[in-house]
């Protein structure tokens, strides 16, 4: 029989950390007994389950968008000839299922998943302004704004991935995130709309990143140890 | 059961628990026997076919009502199974051909996991005894007396004891709602229970509860309530009560051959907003409220309480599935939200001797709970108090708080864990 020094508890098997403090209880035993596993290794189902349901789910939705992507087509072509208003309705659906795809777990990477939805909402806008016959707000609008926000979510998911401390600072860096965004949209907005002072809305958006940056600054420097325990208890998710 | 459409009213603690499973409180605590020989998966097959025999309203599975779940029998028949989950995990026992309970094997161990929808401890633990001592006749030929089942028998095994000894005058306790301290732990994935066992000498437990003129119940909540006093001092700026959730068997008080629920939770509390406790003191407090409360007239009031609650009419006819998302967050903020922790003993477990021969140790697990991460249990056999904390949680904070604080006063503790070589 082995002791823990620091608990004083009895255990079974030594040369391994003390079950109740983690303290690694030295050597006593010469001989190296085979004890018997008291339990097993022990497996646990839930992942598989989630698995399980999610598929199903996924599998009954592709099912679905199939057969009213179908029966959509289907009834313009009766109706007209020809393919007209089921293009921007079907065009949406299938664009809707890709994203359900994507935040389904199918792809693990979150690069990965920015990067398809991004492409999904390309493609999307693209074919819906398209389909009039030419293109008019694609690009000075939406190719912009869509890559944009794609950049800023890989640079956003990059630096917390680098953070060592997450908790605040993921929502710290959130709000720079939506107003670098925010920036970045209105600059193409108003470019459209033919405004010529373009950097006197960026530096009004830039100041709301201050309050940010200087809460930021005080959670990290000036917070009681304390109360940071206490606002990560009530708040973790 | 031969009568297919036979069914059974759950009885009012049952009613609670079936409304409250999920994936975590699966309400499953398991009492296991340690053989002193690998187990044989097919004779336990055969013994537990047989103690089906014997306990017929045990042949059913959980159904949903309207109004209530109930069970019904079934001529299908529990297969028992190796252990391959965490203790207490993965079951749903609502799942269509899935019974209240499941008997797992390993290596050495018969252990029988039920939902507290169906039993109690001592039900348990009678359910394990006739279990093993069927296999024991089929594997060692330990001489069996098999007995058989008549009308009355059946009746008074599966009445609602609470309902029988329920008087509609007698005034329920009053208990005072307010916050108790709470562990900051955090929960583990699900799927995951960690067990830790603590084994402590009964004679010397007993000697040094008497050295206090306690018994072993009183004792270990004393030193279960100074341990969570020393832990709430050390991390907390704002005190609380510390409130513990005793399970009193009830059948100790009133006559009963009940084979459901028949238990009422006592709370015994230390107000830590008074000032500092020396041990003596929490013990002295303990002894007073055990012996004030642990009387048939104050434990009426308990069954009052307990059976009131299903009486209300808005209750009764709310329609199940509502009282399941209704039942969880009631009994989190009525039930577990007002314990800081429960500790249940099942008492003395005292076989024949033919059978203790073959017997290694007997212990219990309690029910995995998202109100009181941690809780324990435990039951003596021969020589050994088998004490189990279960937890929600990888923190083992109070574990460690609680064994230490047993080694100061003298205890020797031997600590065997579930999570071992992970």
């Amino acid at each position: 029989m082995a002791y823990c020094p620091k608990c004083g508890i009895k255990v079974e098997k030594d040369n391994r950390p003390c079950p109740l403090c983690n303290f690694h209880i030295p050597k006593v035993n010469d001989t190296e007994d085979e004890t018997v596993r008291k339990f097993p290794k022990a497996a646990n189902p839930y992942p598989a389950h989630l698995r399980r349901v999610l598929n199903r789910i996924f599998v009954f939705v592709t099912l679905l968008v199939f057969v009213a992507v179908s029966i959509m087509f289907y009834v313009d072509y009766e109706l007209n000839g020809t393919f007209t208003w089921s293009r921007y309705s079907n065009i949406s659906i299938l664009a809707g299922w890709g994203v359900l795809y994507f935040s389904f777990g199918y792809v693990q990477s979150y690069y990965k998943v920015i990067i398809g939805i991004g492409m999904i909402c390309l493609v999307l806008l693209f074919g819906l302004d398209n389909f009039n016959g030419r293109l008019e707000w694609f690009f000075p609008l939406a190719f912009p704004i869509v890559v944009g926000t794609s950049v800023i979510g890989v640079a956003y998911w990059s630096v917390i991935r680098a953070l060592s401390v997450r908790g605040f600072n993921v929502l710290g860096f959130f709000f720079i995130a939506v107003v670098i965004l925010s920036m970045w949209i209105n600059f193409f907005i108003t470019r459209y709309q033919g405004e010529t002072n373009l950097s006197n809305w960026l530096i009004v958006t830039a100041l709301q990143l201050l309050p940010v940056v200087l809460i930021m600054i005080y959670v990290k420097y000036g917070m009681p140890e304390k109360v940071k325990q206490k606002i990560a208890r009530k708040f973790h998710l | 059961m031969k009568d297919e459409k036979s069914w059974y009213r759950l009885d009012n603690a049952g009613k609670l628990y079936s409304s409250i499973i999920s994936s975590r409180a699966t309400t499953l605590f398991r009492v296991s026997v340690t053989l002193t020989k690998p187990i044989e998966p097919q004779l336990l097959q055969e013994a537990l076919e047989a103690t089906l025999e014997r306990f017929p309203f045990y042949k059913v599975q959980l159904k949903q009502g309207f109004f209530w779940y109930y069970f019904e029998g079934t001529n299908q028949t529990p297969k028992v199974e190796e252990e391959i989950y965490y203790p207490c995990m993965s079951l749903s026992i609502k799942r269509r051909g899935s019974f209240p309970y499941r008997i797992l094997y390993f290596n050495k161990r018969i252990a029988v996991e039920l939902s507290h929808s169906i039993t109690d401890g001592t039900g348990a633990l009678k359910f394990l005894h006739v279990l093993m001592a069927n296999y024991l006749h089929l594997k060692e030929s330990v001489p069996l007396k098999r007995e058989s089942i008549n009308e009355e028998q059946l009746h008074s095994e599966t009445e609602n004891a609470f309902r029988k000894y329920y008087e509609k005058d007698i005034p329920a306790p009053i208990s005072p709602v307010g916050k108790s301290f709470k562990l900051p732990i955090q929960l583990d994935k699900k799927g995951h229970y960690h067990i830790v066992t603590g084994i402590i000498n009964v004679e010397a437990l007993k000697k040094k509860a008497k050295a206090y003129d306690v018994s072993i119940t009183i004792f270990l909540t004393a030193v279960y309530i100074d341990s969570l006093l020393k832990i709430q001092e050390r991390i907390s700026r704002r005190k609380k009560p510390i409130v513990i959730n005793v399970p009193v068997n009830m059948r100790s008080f009133f006559e009963s051959e009940t084979m459901r629920n028949f238990f009422v939770s006592i709370t015994p509390s230390i107000d830590a907003r008074l000032g500092e406790y020396e041990f003596e003191e929490i013990i002295t407090e303990l002894k007073i409220e055990f012996s004030r409360l642990l009387t048939p007239k104050k434990l009426k009031q308990y069954i009052k309480r307990s059976v009131i609650s299903e009486n209300s009419f808005v209750l009764r006819l709310m329609p199940s599935p509502v009282k399941d998302i209704v039942a969880p967050s009631i009994y989190s903020f009525f039930g577990e939200g007002q314990y800081t922790s429960g500790l249940s003993n099942l008492g003395i477990v005292q076989l024949p001797s033919e059978l203790e021969e073959h017997v290694e140790r007997i212990e219990c697990y309690p029910p995995p709970s998202i109100g009181n991460k941690v809780k324990a249990m435990m039951v003596s056999f021969q020589q050994n108090v088998y004490l189990s904390f279960g937890n929600l949680s990888k923190d083992r904070l109070l574990e460690r708080e609680f064994f230490r604080n047993l080694r100061k006063l003298g205890m020797e503790v031997t600590i065997e864990t579930n999570d071992e070589g992970d």
